[in-house]
């Protein structure tokens, strides 16, 4: 089995939902052999916010933020100046400006944007689908169609995930249970549909966790910590700790209150992946990731009530089917699901790391599995690492398992991983840095 | 109960205007619904919307005195306070809408925010004033673009009644608060004349005081029988007494008004005359079944701040032959063609759908037509969240309208 490695440069966006997508994605790209390079765009977002807080004339603060957000754009672009990478990854909402998109088109460097957003709620891709090299969406026709229209002809449905080393089945404390569980949790923002169905449950032992919520209704006694955001790490308690997760999907309407879409949200595979019980509705798209006897679901307020009244009497249910919604995640719906199937296809499609040479994707390194001299790229004969002494292979072989890279890595990967490590160095990171630093002078390499 | 307040500070037309956004806001019971106004209009705001807490507040009061507008302001604030407002619609660019936004979050406010003094333009504002940057291909009517400070805003065909003669004979309002918006006495005189014959009704001259002598210039360019129909009102009626008139008319013939406006919101049918700054897309009377010359001399829509270089010229086309002959023989929009091709002028009827009102061209050429259609459609499948119809006619228009901002930034 071969694999290529590539350098990709994922761009996240400065804020909201599409933030930990963006991160999930590096770390699965990371996993994979890839090396990554993350644009940490919300690092900028304080400045960008501080504009906002001026005093000064609106026209002027809004050339200021357009300028601001083509500065940003600018950074990116140095950073793909200098990590030379084979994909710019962004997610949505990700600050490539469609100036910067046209820059990276005409250096050839391949972009894909992964669209985690409904078509119909966030219209801004009619202005920069096209300028995209792929595009990624978590919804089917009509959409593709409207793309190809507009001459995006590289659209591909990828579906969300989990990263089931964050979202994971986790024993909580009695101190925890206390104060995550009940027996019904939702955990999201107050959208209108979800702000009518759920005054049906006022009676319930019912807890609501998450933003957007107005302070003062109805549901003010299931509020927690009313307005806060809740950290992915947190939101895991949160799916443990219950035994009914209720995942509405959300709708900027509140009629009808099961809102009939087509794509399916996050937290569904998030909750699967958790182990925890879920009450999902149904979508359009459901049907192709999930089994119904891996998530319960309902299609009327009706049905979600009769399906609590039982869920609650049949623990042993519950438990068979998030067991099985854990195993579909794991074998099907993880961020690495995900990104090998975004890289094939931009390798089928784009010819994406042609112009590398396949190297095998396991064994100690390139060299021991090579027939010969003549089976090697000049690059390959040319890696510093492969003329290393045993003793000094056997530590960067160390290093590499530290850095989660595989052992057939390029050099400069390993550099560049090198630079990416918090803190002081090691002994052995400093001389690979200083060795690196020699050759760019003396052999005159990047 | 949660209370919501809509600020509208601005004149009399775009009080009415502002009535998708009022009643989209009452559909619901559970909300109390409160308007700040001009002094000068909290009588015809209550006219307008009954149900409606109207507060006044003294902004176009040249007058007022400096105690007098602090106490004012004071105690309305207090009000403001103990209704415990949830949720602000901000209607208008001016230093006083941005004071009033301060009281507010700028998550509580749709439209103009204050954030830490910054003048924040919402992101709905943003992209109507980058729409309005060229006028032309401005296809927003201001009752939607008001109406969609609403997510669910209330479907255009619930805004005005259909128009439908009352009989009760001609309306003519003598003139708009600009003056280049107005038609020159004479070429209204040949209007009246042409449209006079339509009804056998009264014809009521309509205005303030300030019109009186129009009226007064006007009554000896009619013929004789055409006088003894004439009932000059201007200066005589209060907000009750105009409504009362307009309500029963058969015909308003009108510049851009305020009057206008209300024979719209009271399903009278208007006959508008729309040259120099007035636009017809931008604020024609909202409903089915009005009609509306509107001037396309190269230079139209102009801006009132600039002085006129060609002696208001786009005035006289109202008086050609081809309009008079129209107006005389058939004021219906599915009348037959024009015996004479117009020059300098296009018909047009308005009509509803579910995204708001549009204009039909009957007779004569509109400009840009294309360039106003495909931003009508990307409004269209933006603000309804609905697939697009025409995508491809989208696609322009969306790059002018979206910016990196609303791609990167935006919340869905």
């Amino acid at each position: 089995m071969t694999a290529t490695p590539l350098r990709i440069l994922t761009v996240l966006p400065l804020y909201g939902g599409s933030l930990p997508i963006g991160r999930y994605c590096t770390r699965a790209l990371r996993s994979l052999g890839h090396t990554v390079e993350c644009f940490e765009a919300p690092e900028f977002h304080g400045a960008f916010r501080a504009l906002k807080e001026q005093r000064i004339a609106a026209d002027r603060m809004v050339a200021l933020e357009n300028s601001f957000l083509q500065l940003v754009a600018q950074t990116i672009l140095a950073k793909v100046e200098h990590f030379e990478p084979d994909l710019v990854l962004a997610l949505a909402q990700a600050p490539l400006s469609r100036q910067a998109l046209q820059r990276l088109r005409r250096d050839k460097v391949t972009t894909a944007m992964w669209f985690v957003e409904d078509y119909q709620v966030f219209p801004y891709w009619k202005a920069f689908a096209r300028l995209y090299d792929a595009f990624a969406v978590i919804q089917k026709e009509p959409f593709f169609g409207l793309l190809e229209e507009l001459d995006q002809r590289n659209a591909i449905y990828l579906p969300l995930a989990a990263d089931p080393d964050i979202h994971c089945p986790r024993k909580l404390s009695a101190v925890e249970q206390r104060r995550y569980g009940s027996d019904l949790s939702f955990l999201g923002a107050g959208y209108p549909n979800r702000l009518a169905a759920f005054r049906q449950f006022l009676s319930q032992d019912f807890k609501i966790w998450g933003n957007d919520w107005p302070s003062h209704g109805p549901l003010t006694p299931l509020l927690q910590r009313p307005g806060e955001r809740i950290s992915p790490e947190e939101a895991v308690k949160v799916f443990n700790a219950a035994k009914i997760n209720l995942n509405l999907h959300s709708s900027v309407k509140a009629e009808p209150l099961i809102p009939d879409g087509d794509f399916v949200n996050p937290r569904t595979f998030e909750l699967a992946s958790c182990k925890a019980f879920q009450l999902v509705d149904r979508r359009g798209l459901l049907a192709d990731l999930f089994m119904d006897d891996e998530v319960a679901v309902f299609e009327d307020m009706e049905g979600l009530h009769d399906a609590i009244r039982h869920y609650l009497a049949h623990p042993e249910e519950r438990q068979a089917m998030s067991r099985r919604a854990r195993e579909r995640v794991l074998h099907e719906h993880t961020y690495q699901h995900r990104m090998t199937t975004l890289l094939t296809f931009l390798r089928e499609r784009l010819g994406l790391g042609q112009e590398q040479k396949q190297i095998p994707a396991q064994g100690p390194s390139a060299l021991a599995n090579a027939q010969g001299p003549g089976d090697l790229d000049p690059d390959q004969r040319q890696s510093p690492l492969d003329e290393l002494s045993p003793d000094l292979r056997a530590q960067v072989d160390g290093l590499l398992r530290d850095l989660n890279l595989r052992p057939s890595v390029g050099f400069d990967d390993l550099i560049w991983a090198i630079r990416q490590r918090q803190g002081t160095l090691s002994e052995l990171e400093t001389a690979l840095l200083f060795l690196d630093a020699w050759r760019k002078q003396y052999l005159g390499e990047r | 109960m949660s209370a919501h307040l809509v600020i509208q500070l601005a004149r009399f037309g775009d009080l009415i205007q502002t009535k998708r956004l009022v009643r989209g806001l009452q559909t619901d019971p559970n909300r109390e619904v409160h308007l700040v106004v001009d002094t000068g209009l909290v009588q015809l705001a209550m006219l307008l919307y009954p149900g409606v807490i109207v507060h006044g507040l003294p902004v176009h009061a040249s007058r007022a005195e400096p105690d007098s507008i602090v106490r004012a302001c004071a105690t309305l604030v207090a009000a403001w306070k103990a209704a415990d407002v949830t949720r602000v619609y901000n209607l208008n660019l001016s230093a006083y809408n941005h004071a009033l936004a301060g009281l507010f979050a700028p998550e509580q406010v749709a439209g103009y925010q204050w954030n830490q003094g910054q003048l924040v333009r919402g992101r709905w504002p943003e992209m109507v004033f980058r729409l309005s940057t060229h006028r032309l291909t401005n296809p927003l009517n201001l009752m939607d673009y008001w109406g969609f400070f609403l997510d669910l805003p209330l479907p255009p065909s619930l805004v005005n009644p259909p128009a439908v003669a009352k009989g009760g004979g001609l309306g003519v309002v003598l003139a708009g608060r600009h003056a280049r918006r107005t038609l020159p006495v004479p070429i209204l005189a040949r209007i009246i004349q042409a449209t006079a014959a339509r009804s056998t009704g009264r014809i009521h001259l309509l205005g303030t005081m300030a019109e009186r002598g129009a009226a007064r210039a006007l009554r000896p360019l009619l013929p004789a029988a055409i006088q003894g129909r004439l009932n000059d009102l201007t200066g005589r009626t209060d907000w009750n007494g105009l409504a009362e008139v307009v309500q029963d008319l058969d015909l308003l013939l009108t510049p851009d008004t305020g009057t206008m406006h209300l024979a719209a919101h009271l399903g009278t049918p208007v006959m508008a005359f729309f040259l120099s700054s007035a636009w017809a897309f931008e604020t024609g009377p909202y409903g089915e079944g009005h009609l509306i010359w509107q001037s396309v001399e190269p230079c139209v829509p102009c801006l009132e701040a600039v002085s006129c270089s060609r002696a208001v010229a786009c005035a006289t086309s109202f008086a050609h032959k081809a309009v008079l002959v129209r107006l005389a023989r058939e004021t219906l929009p599915n009348g037959p063609a024009l015996p004479v091709p117009l020059e300098g002028l296009c018909l047009l009827g308005t009509h509803l759908d579910d995204f708001g009102q549009d204009l039909r061209p009957l007779a004569g050429e509109l400009p840009e037509r294309d360039a106003r259609l495909a931003h009508r459609e990307l409004l269209r499948s933006h603000r309804l969240r609905t697939t697009p119809r025409r995508v491809r006619l989208e696609q322009a228009a969306a790059t002018a309208l979206y910016h990196e901002t609303d791609w990167m930034i935006d919340m869905p």
